[in-house]
């Protein structure tokens, strides 16, 4: 018989830190971490999508809005320099008009060269005369009643306010936004599949751990907690890099070209990352949701397995 | 404490491996189960550590009727029931010492509320210079004196033991029957399944025999 060693004192188990009584080994491995990460990764791309359409067109729209155009047609009869200070009288006395400029001729035949050709074949032909009206964004005017004005007051004259523009550039971010969310939607699915999967292999390997558990008398919540603190890590590891990763393709797309031009994919990537003070922070605060919302998933999804997965065990 | 009237227990749609089992174990009670191999020791502990639910019957343990049981009372009733497996399962990932604690941890107990305890026990039965060891390197007569430490530390009211002393040696053998009597001297009942004639001529209590599934108590 081998010698024994001394026996330990009694205070050697005193503040000692107890082992996890699920072992890491089955629960959650690094291809469930690495696939969980893809798809935080996603989720980010899809929420980045999402904050650069939504900001764009909040930039478009209100660039759009704030301005309106007169167009006055040469009518019969009519003299068309008497027309456009006709409409700059009614456009003055407009509440929520802030400037007018009236487009001279030739600017308006340089607009039109490169169709119709040379500027002299231009100036026989009876060109619109337009004035481009700024307005007040917070006060803009009844734009109903002006254009009932212009026309009445102003022979041949329209008032055009790009709403079919503005109605586009809705439609067409509305899509963008019903893509990104379904792009989130499946991502969160896919999320919650994979957990639900990965529990049940992890409560397959550590059956007789779990068996013996139950003989010991521990209740369900007991050990649905100690799986549960496993796919806790898990989800906080795996969203903090699906967040870097998200973050460092932003950044990359903000550096990818030196264009500077507004709208521009690197001029907008830059702008999520390190845009205006105002702007920034809450990107970075919808991003870092990412993590704490593939925490959650990860762990309430692997809570609601293991007790369903308990419940049908004596 | 336990009673079986006409129990019997079969598993899926296989052929009844306990018959008509009808027995009663007072509170404080020592009994040995004996028997030959695949007579139904095991499958009978496994209804009492309410492993098992019986096919038919009415089999009552602390006054509950085990078929009628819900899950959510499950816990408390098993906490009352310690366990010696002819296996031992420990877990190989904790030590002897967190082994043998497991129950009072799954208890939610404070470890400074039992850290002396169960050193001492570890140390009574033999254990305490492979309290920091973990069972793979335990030999068997260890890992069985680990898993009785384990199945006795929550003082439980009812102590069921599978071949407890099948991998020790006899002069140990001798010392877990004496912890075992000890146990049922300060009120736990106990039901010791065994092969070993040494051990059951050395302690007289009533014996309940299986063979072929059926049950008999003898005196």
């Amino acid at each position: 018989m081998q010698a024994r060693a001394p026996k330990p004192a009694k205070s050697k188990y005193k503040g000692r830190i107890f082992s996890q009584i699920l072992p890491d080994t089955g629960l959650s491995g690094r291809a469930l971490t690495a696939s969980m990460s893809i798809m935080c990764y996603l989720a980010c791309l899809a929420l980045g999508t999402l904050i650069i359409v939504s900001k764009s067109v909040n930039l478009w729209s209100s660039n759009i809005a704030s301005e309106v155009t007169v167009q006055i047609r040469p009518a019969n009869g009519a003299e068309l320099d008497a027309a456009i200070n006709k409409a700059l009288a009614v456009l003055k006395a407009t509440p929520g008009v802030t400037a007018t400029t009236v487009l001279q001729q030739s600017d308006a035949a340089e607009l039109l060269e490169p169709w119709l050709g040379s500027a002299k074949v231009l100036e026989e032909l009876p060109i619109p005369r337009l004035i481009s009206v700024e307005i007040d964004p917070d006060n803009p005017p009844d734009y109903e009643r002006l254009a009932n004005d212009i026309a009445v007051q102003v022979p041949g004259g329209t008032l055009d306010t790009h709403r079919q523009w503005q109605a586009q550039i809705t439609r067409t971010a509305g899509t963008f936004t019903l893509s990104s969310y379904g792009i989130l939607l499946l991502v969160s699915i896919a999320a919650i599949a994979l957990v639900i999967f990965a529990t049940r292999a992890a409560m397959e390997a550590n059956r007789d751990t779990i068996q013996v558990l139950h003989l010991a008398g521990a209740e369900n919540s007991f050990i649905a907690f100690q799986v549960q603190r496993h796919f806790l890590k898990m989800g906080v590891r795996a969203g903090i890099i699906g967040m870097i990763g998200g973050l460092a393709s932003f950044a990359a797309l903000g550096f990818a070209t030196k264009s500077d031009q507004a709208g521009d994919l690197a001029q907008v990537g830059r702008q999520l990352l390190y845009g205006p003070l105002s702007f920034t922070p809450e990107n970075y605060a919808l991003l870092a949701i990412v993590p704490l919302v593939a925490t959650l998933i990860s762990v309430t999804t692997a809570r609601l397995a293991v007790v369903s997965m308990l419940r049908r065990v004596l | 404490m336990v009673r079986f009237e006409n129990v019997g227990l079969r598993y899926g749609l296989g052929p009844e491996v306990l018959r008509d089992v009808n027995f009663h174990l007072k509170k404080g009670s020592f009994h040995f189960l004996t028997g030959p191999s695949g007579a139904g020791k095991t499958s009978l502990l496994r209804l009492m550590f309410l492993s098992l639910k019986p096919s038919r019957g009415s089999a009552h343990i602390f006054g509950s009727d085990i078929a009628a049981l819900s899950s959510s009372k499950l816990p408390k009733m098993r906490r009352k029931i310690g366990v010696v497996f002819q296996d031992f399962r420990l877990l190989d990932h904790l030590t002897t010492f967190e082994n043998v604690a497991l129950p009072l941890r799954v208890q939610k107990q404070k470890p400074s509320s039992y850290r002396d305890n169960v050193m001492e026990l570890i140390e009574w039965v033999g254990l305490g210079d492979r309290a920091d060891s973990f069972p793979p390197v335990l030999s068997g007569g260890e890992k069985q004196r680990a898993a009785i430490a384990r199945a006795v530390i929550s003082k439980p009211d009812l102590l069921l033991a599978d071949e407890p002393t099948g991998n020790v040696d006899a002069a140990l053998g001798e010392r877990l029957l004496r912890l075992f009597i000890e146990l049922n001297k300060v009120g736990t009942t106990v039901v010791l399944a065994t092969h070993d004639l040494d051990l059951l001529n050395q302690y007289s209590a009533p014996r309940l025999q299986l063979k072929g599934g059926e049950l008999t108590v003898t005196r």
